[in-house]
């Protein structure tokens, strides 16, 4: 997965944190790890 | 002493009572807390889950989904270096195989599922000032996995954190219960 595939297939505001009951949007610098993870991410053979 | 159960008009003893009681507080888990996923999430991270009431501990997620294949990631509080390491065997239902990671960031404790995945890990030892030992085994509709791991820091934590390796998760439940010490 590209990098432009990772943020069109997950919309900054289409994603969130949650710690506890709290659920909240990504700042600038957790979604770009966040897409980093990604792109990084390499799928499991029985995935 | 087994718990009494008592019926109509039998009399109700102090002694017996406090048996029950003694039975009760003796218990073996005991639900800590309750944390429902919310939509979309990257992470959940359940605070207040380990303390000095209990060593060891059994973490259930059960009901979610995720927008992806893939695996389910734990980390605890306490540590966030590479300090954990784990084996599992894994399975496509179909086929088996191995996997395994030392001095990593995480543990691989679940499989991610478009339509169901569930998790249930066993804990020793997280908020104590000692490694903390794991056994772990997850179910999605596609894969599973089921393994042993550690984390050899010896921090204490008191919260812990699900991360899918992909993508995101979406709803269910997380439950923490603790194990009676006594």
């Amino acid at each position: 997965m590209t990098y432009q595939e990772a943020v069109a297939l997950y919309p900054h505001d289409q994603v969130n944190i949650q710690v506890d009951d709290i659920v909240r949007p990504m700042t600038p610098a957790e979604y770009e790890e966040f897409i980093q993870r990604q792109v990084n991410y390499e799928l499991s053979p029985e995935a | 002493m087994p718990l009494t159960t008592y019926t109509a008009g039998q009399v109700l003893t102090a002694a017996s009572l406090n048996a029950n009681f003694a039975f009760a507080a003796a218990g073996g888990l005991t639900l800590i807390k309750t944390q429902t996923i919310g939509s979309a999430v990257a992470s959940v991270a359940v605070t207040g889950a380990f303390s000095t009431d209990y060593d060891n501990y059994v973490v259930e997620v059960s009901a979610s989904l995720s927008s992806t294949t893939g695996y389910l990631l734990m980390t605890i509080g306490g540590s966030a270096g590479s300090t954990y390491s784990w084996g599992a065997s894994t399975t496509t239902f179909a086929a088996n195989s191995a996997d395994a990671q030392n001095n990593t960031t995480s543990w691989k404790i679940g499989q991610l599922g478009t339509t169901s995945l569930g998790a249930q890990v066993s804990l020793q030892s997280p908020f104590l000032t000692k490694y903390t030992t794991i056994q772990f085994g997850g179910t999605s509709d596609n894969a599973g996995i089921w393994g042993v791991g550690i984390d050899k820091n010896a921090a204490s934590s008191t919260a812990f954190t699900l991360t899918p390796a992909a993508g995101t998760i979406t709803g269910g439940t997380i439950k923490v219960f603790g194990y009676s010490n006594s």
